[in-house]
């Protein structure tokens, strides 16, 4: 055997160590990236939002976090993406929320219904009444993955 | 059967809020992007640090993640930036005549029991001695398997600039480990 294919074959041998190889230093480092995620504020526009003795806001990632979950308990949907936008004074200004709706699915219903609830949540959290047309629904077909039930995160 | 969801799926979760869906990509992904910091920084507190900054940066930017390159490659292309931020000692090479002398004492040592950690010291000291980008692409291909294209993704270079890279840094490899002979 040539020294050109034995240096090949160290090279290849050393090299499938290393990518078998998980550092210690990753299993030390681990616990600290997921404490730091746990606990990192992602930023966030607020939206305003009013009840009887006031005003108050609400983080729009909040809001976008909530109407995924809403969306998700669908049978039929699941949230792909979704984002709340208010204006420079804070006022809501759209819901977008892009959904994955199962092959074959009614889409019109899916969706009306996805858009009512949606309507309904949001209501709920910043506390008055919003023009359907503020919340746009974009329908994608593809095969629906159902996460299972996520706890509400603040 | 249960399938673990794929990247994506995921992504759109943790974009959507979701710290379970996200850790999952950390407990896939997090290895391998220590793994490749570890040795473009050579500096293991450094790594840790960078590859900490790193998930924290993809956790906040994540909703503005669209899909266009693989949950992968956006990963590596975060770490990258944040070693780059870091890297002073990265681009210092080390010797190939001193690299080869210490790969041979590692050969000769008797107390060397474990061939795979001996091969894996023996590596790292041979990639010390490469040019900073030739290391990091050539890392990204051979060890992490990324395509030729992400891997200009993640470098910001073209795929023709890193087939020269590989080409040069297998080349480089080969003869620092010549002093394992």
């Amino acid at each position: 055997m040539s020294d050109h294919e034995d240096d090949e074959r160290l090279l290849s041998a050393a090299t499938s160590a290393l990518r078998a190889h998980t550092d210690s230093g990753w299993r030390a480092a681990r616990p600290g990236v997921l404490d730091r995620v746990r606990r990192a504020v992602r930023p966030s526009a607020p939206v305003r939002g009013r009840h009887g003795a006031g005003e108050f806001t609400v983080a729009s990632g909040v809001l976008a976090t909530r109407v995924a979950a809403v969306v998700d308990r669908s049978p039929a949907a699941s949230a792909r993406r979704v984002s709340c936008v208010a204006d420079a004074h804070q006022e809501l200004e759209t819901v977008l929320v892009e959904l994955a709706v199962e092959f074959g699915a009614e889409l019109l219903s899916v969706s009306r219904e996805v858009r009512s609830s949606v309507l309904a949540e949001v209501e709920r959290l910043i506390g008055y009444r919003i023009p359907e047309s503020v919340v746009v629904v974009d329908v994608h077909v593809a095969d629906v993955f159902k996460p299972p039930p996520r706890p509400p995160v603040y | 059967m249960h399938d673990e969801p794929d990247d994506a799926v995921l992504a759109r979760q943790a974009a959507l809020g979701d710290r379970d869906a996200f850790a999952g990509l950390v407990d896939r992904h997090g290895p391998s992007l220590f793994r490749y910091a570890a040795r473009v920084l050579r500096d293991p507190a450094l790594a840790d640090d960078c590859v900490q900054e790193s998930f924290l940066a993809a956790w906040r930017g994540i909703a503005g993640y669209r899909g266009d390159s693989s949950v992968r490659t956006w990963l590596f292309t975060i770490v990258r930036h944040e070693a780059q931020r870091r890297g002073r000692r990265s681009v210092e090479v080390m010797d190939l005549t001193e690299v080869q002398d210490q790969i041979r004492d590692l050969r000769a040592d008797p107390e060397q029991d474990n061939l795979d950690a001996a091969l894996r010291e023996a590596l790292d000291l041979a990639l010390a001695a490469l040019p900073a980008r030739q290391r990091a692409a050539w890392l990204l291909r051979e060890v992490e398997e990324l395509h030729y294209d992400e891997i200009a993704q993640v470098l910001g270079t073209t795929t023709t600039a890193v087939r020269g890279l590989l080409e040069r840094a297998r080349t480089a490899l080969a003869t620092a480990l010549e002093g394992w002979q």
